[in-house]
């Protein structure tokens, strides 16, 4: 408002006012568009709000299938566990056993041999009597696993040692260990058993 | 006619959705987040993540907040679809949440005049910080980022020169006898830049598939590989 013209001096003008207008459809119907366009951006590309889903994935599977397929790694972690609360305690936590008196697992050809039959007998049924193994001969006696705990268990027990430390042996499938307690073996068994058990 | 309410219903409204979105939001999607393991590439272990930042590194920050570094320099790197900065070699992967969880405040920087420095630990050394700090364009020709000499000083040799000196080229030498010595605000400065470094794949950014060949080849037969390329230092000085 221009305070130098007269006109507009004058007094008794009301005072304005705001009018009330009515939205255009136009303008309802483009914002419902932007919305609905925000929505499908969102559900397309925020992976529905996962805390690990980032640019360039778009879904926590894409995330997935992007990292490492290990799926050895959830056996072996298994296997350390038994192996820790059950096989260390003889054959050491480092495998190298105690000289003379419980086989080393480190580089030993029973561990890994081609294929697991034999380890997994002796896990299931125990071992008694003179065996050698790494050139070193050793005699004694170990408990039979095979009641406490079930195959899979073992396979993955077995998939540990043969993979550990400088050990680099396939894993072992449940089945091979589901074979060897099908045989229903009494009592420990011994070397020369063993080595008429085929090798695979 | 009183739109005093419509007002004030309007403000709320406006207030309550930014804060919904800016605040609420994500408190809930990372408001929990911890150290967590990276993503082992080859036989290399998985290792905690974040580790918090040495003692000296802790002053540095301040240093970097007090000198307005963070107005032209980032730490911040994008993803692959959204910028050149992985081309650039300015980090192995892009930034995710995890590597500001011990940051306080978060320095993410405003524009980008100078270059990111979200890895910058990676690729420098403490000389090459002084020499950056002391006269950018020794090392960057053409450079705009100001000298800041002031976090130096001009001293006379005493029995031994000091071990920090700044070694500068000839025709920036100080006079004979002289050396320029790095106050303690450039060597925690220093500190905190060597500090900034984002390492390691996360399972949010995995490592690309070129590495994880080795990483898969394991899965196959249960048994890591020694052979393990180390993940791709940034060749970028």
């Amino acid at each position: 408002m221009n305070a130098d013209d007269p006109k507009k001096l004058e007094l008794g003008r009301p005072e304005p006012v705001a009018e009330r207008w009515t939205v255009p459809i136009w303008l309802i119907v483009v914002f419902g568009l932007l919305f609905y366009w925000g929505q499908v951006f969102l559900a397309e590309n925020a992976g529905g709000f996962s805390r690990d889903v980032y640019s360039p994935y778009r879904s926590d599977e894409q995330v997935a299938m992007a990292n490492p397929q290990d799926p050895g790694a959830k056996l072996r972690a298994e296997g350390l566990r038994i192996f820790t609360a059950t096989c260390s305690a003889c054959h050491q936590a480092s495998g190298l056993g105690v000289s003379g008196q419980f086989p080393p697992l480190v580089g030993s050809e029973w561990v890994q041999a081609p294929g697991a039959n034999r380890i997994a007998h002796i896990v299931l049924y125990g071992l008694s009597g003179p065996i050698t193994v790494k050139g070193q001969p050793f005699n004694n006696t170990m408990l039979a696993w095979g009641g406490t705990y079930n195959d899979d268990q073992i396979a993955a027990v077995l998939t540990y040692i043969r993979s550990q430390w400088d050990n680099k042996a396939s894993p072992v499938t449940a089945d091979v260990v589901k074979a060897a307690r099908a045989e229903n073996h009494s009592g420990y068994e011994t070397s020369d058993e063993l080595l008429k058990i085929p090798v695979q | 006619m009183n739109s005093g309410p419509v007002l004030f219903v309007g403000l709320l409204a406006a207030m309550a959705c930014s804060w919904t979105g800016f605040v609420l939001a994500p408190q809930m999607q990372l408001g929990d987040l911890t150290q967590t393991n990276t993503v082992p590439v080859g036989d290399t272990l998985p290792q905690n993540y974040p580790l918090a930042r040495p003692g000296e590194a802790h002053g540095g920050a301040e240093i970097y907040r007090a000198n307005g570094c963070a107005s032209c320099h980032t730490e911040m790197v994008r993803s692959g679809n959204l910028g050149s900065d992985l081309q650039r070699g300015w980090g192995a992967r892009r930034s995710l949440a995890e590597d500001y969880l011990f940051e306080q405040p978060v320095m993410l920087g405003l524009q980008r005049i100078g270059p990111d420095l979200a890895n910058f630990g990676r690729r420098s050394d403490t000389n090459g910080i002084y020499l950056r700090l002391y006269d950018p364009r020794l090392i960057t020709p053409g450079s705009v980022m100001p000298p800041y000499r002031f976090l130096f000083e001009t001293r006379k040799i005493g029995l031994f020169p000091a071990h920090d000196a700044v070694v500068l080229p000839d025709k920036d030498a100080p006079p004979a006898g002289y050396e320029i010595v790095p106050r303690p605000e450039a060597r925690a400065l220093a500190a905190y830049l060597l500090s900034l470094r984002q390492d390691g794949y996360l399972y949010e950014a995995p490592p690309p598939p070129q590495l994880q060949a080795k990483t898969n080849a394991v899965s196959t037969n249960g048994v890591p590989t020694n052979a393990a390329p180390a993940a791709a230092k940034p060749a970028v000085k």
